[in-house]
């Protein structure tokens, strides 16, 4: 599994989302609030040790821009 | 840099609660409450009444205390009070204490302010002056009513805190075995990360009716300047990033530490420091609280240490630290072997 299938389906965990898809809109999504922003930050820090801003996570449109935060 | 105060005894730990309690998931009007409880770790929290003030509940446990260890009120030279609830903005809560506990007037009594990283912070200051003004029995008492500054319409930070006061009895001793290690830090960069905006009698800051009217943020959050904020993303990479390292510097100075109380700020923040910590084995047991006490602010140590081993023993060195409001991050490294660690009690 690449690193972009395996951050899409530790987000189809938190997002509590199946079969989600990077061009999901995130604003389309059942919850997308302060404490999902967290486990987001959580999850790079902990799974890909990456340090990521809580404010950008909050401005992503898509589902592929959060991935793109997490993977880059 | 780690410090070491040679000669500091933790004789006793004592908390009191408030004996109302608010379980979270029946807290009306609150959609995907499931989902945040689990997230957060919190399912009921103590929560003092409006008529309820930190001194009562500091008072009642310190009354505890003193007769628990047979510790007479006159043989007190040094009271320290640490929150950020204290009972006025001016006078000091130590004055009213010292008064309420009947402590000497030669007692020296002062407050500090201070929130998560008031435990260990308090300890610091505490023994540091109990060695050098050659005191012999101090008291530190911490205690915060942190939910009386939360709007009941902010979603989140209405779900985290408890309320709780506690004291822990220090002797200095002569035994040079006896060490307090300790080392902080602070980045006052970070001040407005968990702030009550308006929370002054004088300056720009000053409280006023204008400053009282509540406002709906962009997440549909209510509060008012009045009201504590918290910005949960700041302090959560603060801590996540700085506490490991923090904690590992100590820990490979220190050998034998096999404890590591940690602020009780919520379940993602205490998981994410315990696997950082842990990652390749269980190097540390790190206790919490959270469950049935919220995070209680300054007296989340004391909570955590008593609710999990009252009238038990703690064996080789405890790693304690406090994190939080300033920003701030203070830790102490104690045996505990000989501490007496009571019961919580209620109000």
């Amino acid at each position: 599994m690449n690193n972009i299938k395996k951050i899409l389906k530790d987000l189809s965990i938190i997002l509590e989302k199946k079969n989600l898809k990077e061009t999901d809109k995130t604003s389309q999504l059942k919850f997308f609030d302060s404490v999902i922003i967290l486990q987001i930050m959580n999850l790079a820090k902990a799974t890909y040790d990456k340090q990521i801003d809580g404010v950008k996570v909050e401005k992503c449109n898509k589902i592929s821009d959060i991935i793109n935060l997490i993977a880059e | 840099m780690i410090k070491n105060i040679k000669g500091i005894e933790v004789v006793g730990i004592s908390c009191c609660v408030p004996k109302k309690k608010i379980i979270n998931k029946n807290i009306p009007n609150h959609k995907n409450i499931k989902r945040i409880i689990k997230t957060i770790g919190i399912e009921s929290r103590p929560v003092a009444s409006d008529e309820i003030c930190t001194s009562d509940l500091v008072v009642k446990s310190a009354n505890h205390i003193l007769k628990k260890l047979n510790w007479k009120s006159e043989d007190i030279e040094i009271l320290i009070f640490v929150s950020q609830t204290p009972d006025y903005l001016t006078p000091a809560t130590s004055g009213i204490l010292q008064d309420k506990l009947q402590l000497k007037k030669s007692t020296l009594v002062l407050d500090i302010n201070l929130g998560c990283s008031g435990y260990t912070h308090g300890l610091i200051t505490i023994s540091s002056l109990m060695k050098n003004l050659n005191l012999k029995k101090g008291l530190l008492a911490v205690g915060d009513v942190g939910t009386q500054l939360v709007n009941k319409d902010d979603k989140v930070a209405n779900l985290l805190f408890g309320d709780a006061g506690s004291v822990t009895a220090i002797r200095n001793v002569k035994n040079d075995s006896e060490n307090l290690y300790c080392d902080y830090y602070s980045d006052g960069a970070g001040f407005q990360d968990i702030i009550v905006p308006s929370h002054s009698l004088a300056g720009r800051n000053k409280l006023s009716n204008r400053q009282i009217i509540d406002k709906k943020d962009v997440k549909k959050n209510v509060r008012s300047n009045a009201n504590i904020f918290l910005n949960g993303a700041s302090i959560f990479n603060f801590a996540i990033n700085n506490i490991p390292s923090f904690i590992q510097s100590i820990s490979h100075n220190i050998k034998n530490i096999k404890f590591c109380f940690l602020h009780q700020a919520n379940k993602m923040i205490q998981d994410s420091i315990e696997n950082q910590l842990n990652k390749n084995k269980n190097k540390f047991i790190f206790p919490t609280s959270l469950k049935n006490f919220g995070n209680t602010s300054s007296a989340s140590i004391p909570i955590t240490i008593c609710s999990n081993y009252a009238n038990k023993k703690l064996p080789g060195y405890s790693l304690l630290c406090g994190f939080g409001v300033g920003l701030s991050i203070s830790a102490v490294v104690v045996n505990l072997r000989k501490t007496k660690i009571f019961k919580i009690i209620k109000l």
